[in-house]
């Protein structure tokens, strides 16, 4: 059995977010560059299921859409445990081009199981792993906080509202994955890491494809405004403000 | 003639038994590993003859201490005497080092006390283990055969004693009443010997016989039983003061291995070349198994005497945690023991399906460890154990990432954010905004 | 030109997020002099599928099959197609809960259509089509273009309003091409929780510090959690007491949360709790000391004794919401 992880390159969680460029450009001085965070529970996970002598699985291979600026965080996977990497040479300028990429370069292999990470958190598009289902032709289930291997069988829990349901599925599968998918990253040790540059990372020139969306430009949030106050002999207003202005409630 | 000719028998068996007690040890010292250079002999010198001879340490616990020193400070002066039996069984003399005159008086008076004293010593030992509860003594590593072993020693060193006032009482009365010249001075068995004033000389002499036998036969088992027993450090306490580690404790030591890794990580550059092709096998970091140990470690483990005081000011054993100091230093010795004799016959290679790590020490045990080195500094013999303890923490970080929770979020951070915590590292100086410090 | 909305059911009932969603889309088909049209797959009844024309819904197609009693993505997303393509829709809006997270990207891929995820707003115009959303995990907003005919949204919740726009609908029945072999994945059990709310999922969080006095006055707290359906939280000082489970600690040694409403009685505010709950959304704080630190990273704040603000807020809550 073999297993894929697709894996994307954001900053990390402390970053400030700035702009340049008139806005239009995310400014990356000073970032501090790391795998997104659900593509590398997702990663955790399939090494798991990869160390489990009880599961048949062979291989497990990242796959990422970047430049070369990517590759450390790239060898970072490997590093933590994947066998080898795959990297498309083009700038992900919006997730149909990305998916299309991946599709493009999945095709030509034979993975048994696909792992995306939900969302990124860097554009939260929340949308990479159910286009490249759709663009292969696989089943995919999402939101799935717990997958598990029996026999080559998947055994998989996805969250709904206000529950859980217990799922199978044929293979092959792309699994888009959430918190809960494995408890805590894994992080390399140093073992891992100087293994990690023996490992094949093999770059492969993308395919003519295009993008769907556009960024237009960003924009900051506002200052915080101080706290507003609310009369203690009132707290009816505090509900107004909770439904009517933050619409939290 | 006889009496020579069974004599050195005796002796060449306690030889022989001793010369390959001595090469297995050897052996298993050369599956460990590379330690700190033994440099700086004269300050070495200086911290033996303060620790070890001195007994400094020692005398932190100041009664039972004291009495520990007498104890060895008896044996380095009976050990004169000891020679002095040896050379007279193979040469059939009679006390030879009489020729050192005054010298040999203090020498063999000196003996002949504390040979009493050692016996008082020795007999407060064993009553204090067999009656009282010493909580020092207990521990789940300590096991019913630990306590035999000790109180089997004691015992021995208890017969070695009175065998030896023993022999010193019936060769002063002998040589009254056989009118012969008395060689040494005696202080304490010249009063007991006139409670024999009545017994014939031959029969004086056989008696001095018998204990001189016993004394010289018991020290001969005595000698081989040591290295096989906590008691080894007899031997080894003294040398592993002599070779313990200089440097402040606390201090950590680099990894070699490691150094060029991080040379080559702390370049960005590096990321991104082709590896070099020909780069040699780095061996295992830290220790997960008897085999990683440094010699001296192995040394400290052989060294040991289980006396507990590293685990009595443990402040994680204190507060109830797993961790016994004591303990996993014992269990590097058992641990040898186990898979050394695998390792001779079938080569460095072979594997018991066990391991240090795990089987006999517990990752529970090592990371509650505080580093303090209170038990260090505990130790009457200058035992490391906090030098284990992070071998052992650097092989489950650097081979298997397998730390408690909370330190693989650490090493996170400091990696991204170059600090322990969660804060971007643009906010670093935002402690110091409202000091008026010009930039 | 219509606009198809896709409206997820619970055991058959319409919850307040679809009615949102649904008065986005009228909204959004007013701009595009479209047809709002609503699609239901599963069990719902005639009566509860009505509501949905409350808020604008012109016509309501529903499927009912057996073999999609339960979410196949695959299956799911051309039906929605296929209904999409019979009515002539060329923009398809979904909840961006799980749900629409699964269905959306892939809806997107299969009718060549751009994806707007997570949007918070109307776009200004049709022309060029420039939508809203959060990015860099809510530390900025972008605005999108999306460059193609068709187009797909999901809408995050809570960002838009309820909109009452009643209509005359049309109800269908719709049978799609769907065979079952089409339907790779397989549901075997369901388990619905409505036990404790886990506290790093809860949205929203209503929590006590030392100023709370004692443990008896947790049924306090208690009640406005159960009122708002949050979950609890505590200072340290609380779970060292043993106030508290450890569980519920938030803070720098404890959990750190980002729920959108983290409501903190009696909590001064001390950096090292801050440290835990900063990601929140809003912060509404209830402190009888007007100096408490707390009140500089509040967004609503009211200065009085918890235990009488407390209850007359779950009674606010509870008639407000009745």
């Amino acid at each position: 059995m073999k297993i894929l992880v697709c894996i994307s390159n954001v900053p990390d969680t402390t970053t400030k977010v700035r702009f340049t460029n008139d806005n239009t450009q995310l400014d990356t001085n000073g970032i501090q560059w790391v795998i997104n965070p659900w593509d590398e529970l997702a990663l955790t996970r399939a090494l798991q299921l990869k160390e489990d002598k009880n599961n048949s699985v062979e291989s497990v291979t990242v796959i990422h859409v970047g430049g070369k600026e990517s590759e450390p965080t790239i060898r970072k996977a490997l590093a933590i445990g994947a066998d080898d990497a795959i990297r498309v040479n083009a700038e992900p300028t919006d997730a149909y081009f990305v998916a299309s990429q991946l599709a493009e370069v999945i095709q030509q292999h034979d993975f048994d199981i696909i792992f995306a990470g939900i969302e990124s958190s860097d554009y939260n598009g929340a949308a990479v792993g159910g286009m490249l289902s759709e663009m292969l032709g696989m089943p995919s289930i999402s939101a799935v906080s717990s997958f598990e291997l029996e026999n080559d069988q998947v055994r998989i829990i996805r969250e709904i509202d206000g529950g859980k349901e217990t799922m199978t599925s044929q293979l092959p599968l792309v699994v888009v994955a959430q918190k809960g998918i494995a408890i805590e990253p894994r992080i390399a040790n140093m073992r891992g890491i100087m293994m990690a540059r023996k490992k094949p990372l093999n770059v492969v020139e993308p395919a003519e494809k295009d993008s769907m969306v556009d960024f237009v430009d960003f924009e900051l949030p506002q200052a915080k405004p101080p706290c507003k106050m609310v009369d203690p002999e009132n707290v009816q207003e505090l509900v107004d403000l909770l439904q009517n202005e933050a619409k939290v409630i | 003639m006889i009496k020579q000719i069974v004599f050195i028998i005796a002796l060449l068996i306690t030889l022989g038994v001793f010369t390959y007690t001595f090469f297995r040890v050897l052996a298993y010292f050369k599956l460990t590993h590379q330690d700190y250079p033994v440099r700086n002999l004269g300050r070495r010198f200086k911290e033996m003859m303060r620790v070890a001879v001195g007994q400094t340490k020692i005398f932190r616990r100041p009664v039972i201490g004291l009495l520990h020193a007498l104890v060895f400070w008896g044996f380095l002066v009976i050990l004169i005497g000891s020679i002095e039996m040896v050379v007279d069984g193979i040469l059939g003399t009679e006390r030879i080092f009489r020729a050192l005159g005054v010298v040999y008086d203090v020498i063999i008076g000196a003996g002949d006390v504390f040979a009493l004293i050692i016996a008082i010593a020795v007999a407060v030992f064993l009553v204090r283990r067999l009656f009282l509860h010493v909580r020092r003594f207990a521990g789940i590593e300590m096991d019913h055969k630990k306590h035999v072993d000790a109180n089997i020693a004691l015992s021995l060193i208890l017969i070695l004693m009175i065998s030896l006032l023993g022999l010193n009482t019936f060769y002063v009365q002998h040589a009254l009443a056989a009118g012969h010249e008395i060689h040494g001075v005696f202080p304490v068995s010249q009063l007991l010997a006139p409670l024999f004033a009545s017994m014939p000389a031959d029969q004086l002499y056989l008696y001095h016989e018998i204990n001189w036998w016993v004394h010289i036969l018991v020290i001969f088992f005595f000698a081989n039983y040591l290295p096989y027993s906590k008691h080894f450090h007899v031997y080894l306490s003294v040398p592993n003061v002599f070779l313990s580690r200089l440097d402040p404790l606390g201090k950590l030591y680099t990894m070699e291995n490691v150094k060029k890794e991080v040379q080559m990580m702390m370049d960005p550059n590096a990321a991104f070349e082709e590896p070099s092709g020909e780069e040699e096998e780095v061996g295992r970091f830290g220790v997960k198994d008897v085999e990683d140990v440094s010699w001296k470690t192995y040394f400290d483990s052989l060294a040991c005497t289980q006396c507990g005081r590293c685990t009595s000011v443990c402040p994680a054993n204190i507060t109830g945690k797993k961790l016994s100091p004591r303990k996993i230093i014992m269990d590097v010795r058992e641990r040898m023991k186990e898979k050394g004799p695998g390792m001779l016959k079938e080569g460095s290679d072979y594997s018991d399906g066990k391991a240090l790590l795990r089987d006999h020490i517990t990752e529970e045990e090592l990371w509650a460890c505080t580093l303090c080195n209170a038990c260090a500094q505990e130790c009457p013999i200058n035992i490391n154990h906090p030098s284990l303890i992070v071998e052992m923490r650097r092989y489950l970080v650097m081979e298997e990432s397998s730390g408690p929770g909370d330190l693989n979020a650490i090493f996170t951070n400091i990696e991204n954010n170059g600090a322990p915590w969660q804060y971007s590292q643009e906010d670093r100086l935002q402690w110091a905004e409202e000091l008026y410090i010009n930039e | 030109m219509a606009i198809l909305v896709y409206t997820e059911h619970w055991d058959g009932q319409f919850k307040k997020s679809t009615f949102e969603l649904v008065s986005y889309a009228s909204k959004l088909a007013e701009m595009a002099d479209a047809q709002t049209v609503a699609l239901s797959i599963g069990q719902v009844d005639e009566d509860n599928l009505r509501q949905l024309a409350d808020y604008g819904a012109d016509k309501i197609i529903t499927v009912n099959q057996a073999n999609l009693k339960y979410l196949d993505n695959q299956a799911y997303t051309s039906v929605i197609q296929q209904v999409a393509d019979q009515e002539g829709a060329d923009i398809m809006v979904l909840a961006h809960n799980n749900t629409g997270k699964a269905l959306a990207p892939r809806l997107s891929a299969r009718m060549q259509a751009a994806l707007g995820s997570e949007v918070n707003q109307l776009p200004a115009e049709l022309d060029p089509f420039v939508v809203n959303k959060k990015v860099f995990s809510g530390k900025a907003f972008a605005n999108v273009k999306l460059k193609t005919d068709k187009k797909v949204l999901t809408l995050a919740q809570n960002s838009f309003g309820i909109y009452e726009n009643t209509q005359e609908p049309i109800i269908e029945n719709f049978e799609p091409t769907l065979s079952d072999e089409q339907i790779k994945t397989q549901v075997t059990d369901v388990e619905k929780h409505r036990d404790k709310l886990l506290l790093t999922d809860a949205e929203l969080v209503v929590s006590g510090g030392r100023g709370m006095k004692s443990p008896e006055n947790w049924d306090k707290l208690n009640d406005l959690a159960n009122e708002l359906g949050a979950a609890l939280a505590c200072s340290r000082p609380v779970s060292d007491e043993g106030w508290r489970p450890h569980e519920e600690h938030t803070g720098q040694t404890g959990k750190i949360i980002a729920p959108d409403l983290y409501i903190a009685a009696g909590i001064s505010g001390a950096i090292q709790h801050i440290a835990g709950v900063s990601a929140a959304k809003y912060i509404v704080a209830i402190n009888n000391d007007p100096d408490a630190p707390i009140f500089e990273m509040a967004d609503y704040g009211i200065v009085g004794d918890a235990m009488q603000v407390l209850p007359e807020l779950t009674e606010a809550l509870r008639k407000a919401r009745s």
